[in-house]
């Protein structure tokens, strides 16, 4: 099949971050390319270059075999190009017809007309929706087939799926594979966005997974690998430099006190589960970003609550460290010494003088090594590494019973990573039971002493080996991916 | 241009107020010093000046309770006017001043009390439920003063006079001797709040959760309640504002009540920047600009002058709320964003 789009050597730079490095890639009529990677790892800067939102710093793209610059939306629209975004852009007051017909110039009168007009589209895109229903009224598999009908009144050559499946139920799923796999048979190339091995592996005739902004693995449909692809996406270097093996191994010999026992757990994106945390352990959940992890560690922390299950022997000296710290671990505008009188290690009294407010920061801007020019500086001036840190010399001063953390390294740089790592193992050493969410297989790797994989909201144990989780999360996947053509 | 674009607006709003005295036919350079004399001219000028301050003072140091907190409460105006009717009630009916600034004060939490419940349980955006709430006030205002509330002849919209027990003690200043214990206490206030939002668990907690709920929520802060309880002090400040004013100066309830003071203390609170140390200049200036306006249509005394300083202090209120507007960082254009 002949190529629709094509990437050649396209850079992007925002900032200090290389978000796309020389990246090929094409994407041909009639076929389904899946771009799987992690948060950050290039898909939605390539996704925007394509709709003319983002301009290559180098390299350039071709439509049809011929470079063609995109200057805006209006000009990759113009080339056949859209896009079905995560969230949706739907008019909720108005119905089915209204939303799709929205940029039409007005064609009739009659509502039925209207409606008759709106149906015509509809079936000509081989997508089932009732014209005169309300938007509000839709379920989210219905509302992003609207989404698709939309985007298909101007997606003539490419048709751009961001995470399509993130908030479809597993039969909403199967329905958009089969409207898809129908697309793809007209001569559309679509591309799939996704984090998602199984759904990659279902439906598409070409992957490519995307590591730190370039092409970390490419795979033609029948020559798949899911181990290979997976080892691809969580990346297979770095652990040593990061000083992984240097962190102390399980403490030998009687396992210490219970720090956590949750029973028949379950949250909106995960569970039912069964988790026990001891004093001196280091349990480790990871897997992709999605899976429900962070909701089931705020539900651990009692930040929300659980639908179902019990939790007991939790400890009161808990600490939190969320996945997103710059909206749910600090108070940006707030000063340092403020950000830090607010944990569980408060300094005392009820009325904190100034003074006492800045010797009681400065102690723990020191021990967690804060670069800050004054504890009355505001969190939003530090930089990530330090905002961090910041966190953790709230969270871990005044030795909590149990740590609850989330993706605790992202974004950092080498010498924070080992430092927020080796806090958290100083932690367990020292009679703490630590639970780690994250992404990062090399980061869960270095920090287990128990490993978890979690797949939408349900923890596998596996043995603290690369090619143990590699094996479980392609055995996860592969599962999926058959039990869905079922 | 972010950082030009506010003294752009004070600079065009203090020239469309100049026009607006020509066009009146009056001369720029009388007009101006009639509002310095106004303002500050002698003490008669002084007092008229402090009497407005006091209960701005007040209002405003709700406000900026209220904006810390992240809760935009814009209802000091009918926060106020409860409180000040509240206070006319009970000072009436007890004779004891004290009686009268805490009914004051308990109204005005009333009235801040709905509005921060409906936006702390059910999600009413309290910009909008406050906002009502003072149209809402003013009509019980108009209402109560000639109705229930009004004084025994029946004759003036207005309540009976306060019993003079129900007085607040002059502090003297002019010969209108009209300082009184309000200014101290709106200090006294303000320096209050000041420390609660900067040196306490409470006032840090409630700081961070406006922008981070999650950060005051994990570290086991009540937020939700916090939230109400401010916004209802916040509402107690503005309603002690009205019972000052009405205990104070007025001493009886008609319908020049507030009349823009709760919406001057919101302009006052942002010219601030919500900073405490600055509110109390910023709440002078905004005194200074109605005592001013007030000598302004004295000495003008041209047909329809009469409402011209109440045009001046919109324009006043208008551009400072514009300028703070785009002093703010523009929100980011759908389709823009930066990169993660």
């Amino acid at each position: 099949m002949s190529v629709a789009l094509a990437f050649v050597g396209v850079s992007r730079r925002f900032g200090a971050r290389q978000a796309v490095d020389r990246v090929d890639l094409e994407l041909h009529a009639g076929e389904i390319h899946a771009l799987l990677g992690e948060n950050g790892a290039g898909k939605t800067t390539l996704a925007r270059m394509a709709l003319g939102l983002v301009a290559p710093d180098a390299g350039r793209i071709e439509i049809a075999g011929r470079p063609t610059a995109l200057r805006d939306p209006a000009a990759a629209a113009a080339h056949g190009i859209a896009m079905v975004h995560q969230h949706f852009a739907l008019a909720e007051g108005l119905s089915v017809a209204e939303n799709l017909l929205l940029a039409d110039a007005p064609c009739c009168w009659s509502r039925r007309a209207f409606h008759a007009r709106a149906e015509e589209r509809l079936t000509r895109h081989g997508l089932a929706l009732d014209p005169a229903a309300p938007v509000a009224t839709l379920a989210l598999g219905a509302r992003q087939r609207l989404e698709i009908a939309r985007a298909l009144e101007r997606a003539t050559r490419v048709l751009l799926l961001d995470e399509p499946t993130a908030v479809l139920t597993p039969a909403e799923s199967e329905t958009l594979f089969a409207e898809l796999d129908a697309l793809r048979r007209r001569g559309l190339a679509l591309a799939l966005i996704t984090h998602r091995l199984e759904d990659a592996l279902r439906l598409a005739d070409r992957i490519t997974v995307l590591r730190d902004g370039r092409v970390a693995a490419r795979a033609r449909r029948g020559e798949l690998d899911a181990a290979a692809l997976t080892r691809a996406q969580f990346g297979a270097e770095g652990s040593a430099a990061i000083g992984g093996n240097a962190l102390p191994a399980a403490a030998p010999g009687t396992p210490g006190p219970l720090r956590l026992v949750a029973r028949g757990l379950a949250g909106a994106t995960f569970g039912p589960l069964d988790l026990e945390v001891r004093a001196g352990e280091r349990v480790v959940v990871t897997g992709v970003d999605g899976n429900g992890q962070g909701e089931l560690l705020a539900v651990l922390h009692g930040l929300r609550p659980a639908r179902a299950g019990t939790l007991a022997e939790r400890s009161a000296a808990r600490a939190f460290i969320p996945g997103e710290r710059q909206r749910d671990g600090l108070a940006l505008p707030l000063a340092l010494a403020e950000n830090l009188a607010l944990g569980r290690g408060a300094p005392p009294g009820r009325f904190w003088s100034r003074r006492r407010l800045a010797d009681h920061a400065r102690a723990r801007l020191e021990r967690f090594d804060v670069r800050a020019l004054s504890p009355w500086q505001t969190a939003a001036e530090l930089s990530g590494g330090n905002q961090q840190k910041l966190v953790l010399a709230r969270e871990l001063a005044g030795a909590p019973e149990l740590v609850l953390a989330e993706n605790p390294t992202r974004g950092l740089d080498l010498a924070a990573t080992a430092f927020v790592r080796a806090e958290l193992c100083a932690r367990a050493a020292a009679g703490a039971g630590v639970l780690v969410a994250t992404t990062d297989l090399d980061e869960a790797l270095a920090l287990a002493t128990r490993l978890f994989v979690i797949v939408r909201g349900r923890l596998a144990p596996v043995a603290a080996t690369r090619a143990a989780v590699a094996a479980r999360l392609a055995e996860l996947a592969a599962d999926r991916a058959a039990g869905g053509a079922r | 241009m972010r950082r030009a674009a506010p003294w752009c607006v004070a600079a065009g709003a203090a020239l469309l107020a100049l026009l607006l005295l020509r066009a009146q036919g009056l001369p720029i350079a009388a007009a101006l010093r009639a509002l310095a004399q106004g303002a500050f001219g002698d003490a008669n000028a002084w007092s008229a000046t402090l009497r407005i301050a006091a209960p701005l003072l007040l209002a405003a140091t709700g406000v900026l309770l209220c904006f810390r907190c992240g809760l935009w409460n814009i209802g000091a105006e009918g926060q106020l006017l409860f409180g000040g009717l509240a206070a006319a009630y009970a000072g009436g009916a007890t004779g004891a001043g004290s009686m009268a600034l805490l009914a004051g004060a308990l109204a005005g939490a009333a009235g801040a009390a709905l509005p921060a419940w409906l936006s702390a349980r059910r999600g009413v955006p309290e910009v909008l439920s406050t906002l009502m709430l003072n149209g809402l006030a003013l009509e019980l205002l108009r209402w109560l003063v000639t109705g229930p509330l009004q004084e025994p002849t029946r004759q003036f919209p207005q309540s009976a006079p306060l019993p003079a027990g129900a007085w607040l003690p002059q502090l003297g200043l002019g010969s209108t001797g009209a300082v009184h214990l309000g200014l101290p206490l709106a200090l006294v206030a303000l320096l209050v709040v000041a420390l609660f939002l900067a040196r306490t668990r409470a006032g840090v907690a409630l700081r961070a959760g406006a922008t981070a709920p999650n950060l005051a929520l994990a570290a086991g802060f009540p937020l939700a309640r916090a939230r109400i309880l401010a916004f209802a002090a916040g509402g107690a400040l503005a309603g002690l504002a009205g019972a000052v004013d009405v205990t104070g100066v007025a001493r009886v309830v008609d319908r020049s009540l507030a009349q823009g003071l709760g919406y001057a203390a919101v302009a006052a609170a942002l010219l601030a920047g919500l900073q405490a140390r600055w509110l109390a200049l910023s709440v002078l200036l905004f005194a200074a600009l109605q005592s001013g306006t007030a000598q302004l249509q004295w000495v003008a005394s041209l047909p329809g002058i009469d409402r011209f300083g109440l045009v001046l202090q919109g324009l006043a209120i208008a551009a400072v709320v514009v300028a703070v507007a785009l002093r703010r960082r523009a929100p980011p254009r759908p389709g823009a964003e930066p990169p993660r």
